[in-house]
């Protein structure tokens, strides 16, 4: 839970950017397109934890 | 406080350079970022549910409106959060229906103090 997780979004966004544009350019739009998704779902894969875990301790703070 | 606020820039300037490459990372990292702050937040208000439920030894009021309160400060606490990422990836209009369910979830909530504040009236009258 500290600062590496948005260290390590950004680096994925970078090299999801940078992986789009190559194989953009080499004629290849499906790959281009796949990369991006692999992208969002790595990346959603990180996030949703830490939501679910605080949204469960607020949940069990304030009785809701 | 020097922790979230570094955490606040640092997130800031990466979303802004990722949305400068033209994709939708800069909505991921906001995200990230609030969810972090959200944490530290979070630590913190237990400390304040701590210090009102040591408030109950003071004062007679029965427990079942602290818990109310309670309840009313996390929908709040919660809407607003969630309406503020909605709004910061650019759908107001979502962030606008979350505000709108959570006061009507807190009016909700709030009515058993309304029913006790009318018996209390009608009972003076």
């Amino acid at each position: 839970m500290s600062i590496s997780l948005i260290f390590k979004i950004a680096a994925v966004g970078i090299l999801v950017s940078v992986l789009s544009q190559v194989l953009k350019h080499s004629g290849r739009e499906e790959q281009a397109f796949l990369t991006s998704l692999a992208g969002l779902i790595l990346v959603l894969l990180w996030i949703i934890p830490y939501i679910a875990e605080l949204f469960e301790t607020i949940q069990e703070l304030f009785s809701l | 406080m020097i922790k979230i606020a570094s955490i606040g820039i640092i997130t800031v300037i990466l979303a802004v350079f990722c949305k400068g490459i033209k994709n939708e990372y800069g909505i991921y990292l906001a995200i990230a970022g609030c969810v972090m702050l959200l944490y530290l937040a979070v630590n913190r208000l237990s400390g304040i549910v701590d210090i009102i439920s040591s408030f109950k030894g003071y004062i007679t009021i029965d427990n079942l409106y602290i818990v109310i309160l309670l309840k009313m400060l996390g929908i709040a606490f919660v809407a607003e959060v969630s309406a503020a990422i909605c709004r910061d990836a650019g759908y107001s209009s979502v962030s606008s229906l979350v505000e709108l369910i959570g006061k009507l979830s807190i009016l909700l909530t709030s009515a058993p103090i309304l029913e006790a504040l009318l018996d209390t009236v009608f009972s003076i009258i």
